[in-house]
């Protein structure tokens, strides 16, 4: 007798109600046979809100009564890549570790999961154990840890370009005014000089929108990469994501 | 450049690379009104100025540099500097600043 025929509902229930983890058992029929306490606080409903139901249902799926017939029925319900991985998981009898997908749910809206599917016989019946761990939050430090570094960056590039180019922009505006002089300040070298000048005057308000970058916003060049969108990122009072 | 473009208004005009020969400058001259660039290498242009503000608290100093955050201007404050410009600067507003300082000064010497 193998370990897995020998094992039960209640001793599985035993073993994964001491794990922190939201985990439960569904059987073919995508029907919900265990559910831990941790998932119970997950979904924010009692066990016997879960047993016996199917899993969009049981889970809070916001798309679990689109159509009269429930989860599974729904045209959302062929994208769902929870009931894949479950599907997965009975087809090939193989596992699926640490899938993060979003997840959207009635009530607290999308979320970010990580699930795992692993097939198992329980009392003699193929069934999965599924298991979901909430990512939402740790995702939304990730990307403004991203964000943070990634204005960090353009600061930091921002400023020595504001301080390298200044360098010679300075140099060609004193000589300008020099030559300027020097010509008497009238004539058509004059304009010419002078119009040399405005963009010298251009080219440091440019510079000076690299010394106030305030915001990392990017644009498509030539629909192909992004570029630091120099307007936008040195506007003032930007809203951290 | 700047030398030329100031000799050229009368006025006289010292020239250093770096802070140890600024300072030389000072002990050798009576400069009273100055543009330091902040950034000179190893000792900035802050240094700079804190000393020369311990011996020359009349002088007027400016800062000229090529990159300064709010901080940096702030500190600049702290430091002594009684204004700075942003590179790239034009003449024009060097020549008002300079004829302004002198015109403060001799008004400071005059107690008016």
């Amino acid at each position: 007798m193998n370990s897995e025929s020998s094992l039960t509902k209640e001793n599985l229930l035993e073993v994964i109600n001491h794990l922190p983890l939201a985990v439960a058992v569904i059987d073919q029929e995508t029907i919900v046979r265990i559910a831990n306490r941790s998932v119970q606080r997950f979904v924010n409903r009692k066990g016997g809100q879960l047993i016996g139901r199917s899993g969009g249902e049981a889970f809070g799926c916001s798309h679990a009564f689109d159509v009269p017939a429930g989860c599974g029925y729904g045209p959302d319900c062929q994208k769902c890549t929870l009931r894949d991985l479950v599907t997965d998981s009975f087809n090939r009898n193989e596992a699926n570790h640490n899938v993060e997908l979003s997840f959207e749910f009635m009530i607290a809206g999308t979320l970010d999961l990580r699930i795992s599917t692993v097939p198992i016989l329980l009392e003699g019946r193929r069934v999965v154990i599924l298991s979901l761990e909430d990512l939402t939050d740790a995702k939304r430090q990730e990307k403004t840890l991203i964000y943070h570094e990634k204005l960090k960056a353009a600061v930091e590039t921002g400023g020595a370009v504001c301080h390298e180019m200044n360098q010679p922009l300075q140099i060609l505006s004193f000589a300008i005014d020099n030559m300027v002089e020097e010509l008497g300040g009238e004539g058509r070298e004059v304009e010419e000089l002078l119009e040399v000048g405005e963009q010298i005057v251009r080219l440091g308000e440019l510079t000076k929108k690299f010394m106030n970058i305030s915001g990392y916003h990017t644009k498509k060049y030539l629909n192909k990469i992004q570029i630091l969108d120099i307007d936008k990122a040195s506007k003032t009072h930007e809203e951290i994501p | 450049m700047l030398k030329k473009f100031f000799e050229k208004k009368e006025y006289v005009v010292h020239v250093a690379e770096n802070s140890d020969n600024a300072l030389k400058l000072f002990a050798e001259h009576n400069i009273q009104v100055m543009f330091l660039d902040l950034n000179l290498g190893e000792e900035t242009g802050l240094d700079l100025c804190r000393q020369i503000r311990k011996d020359r608290p009349l002088a007027v100093i400016h800062a000229i540099t090529g990159y300064a955050s709010l901080f940096e201007l702030a500190d600049c404050r702290d430091a002594g500097f009684d204004d700075y410009f942003l590179k790239p600067v034009d003449t024009a507003t060097l020549l008002k600043a300079t004829n302004d300082a002198f015109e403060k000064i001799e008004r400071w010497k005059q107690r008016k």
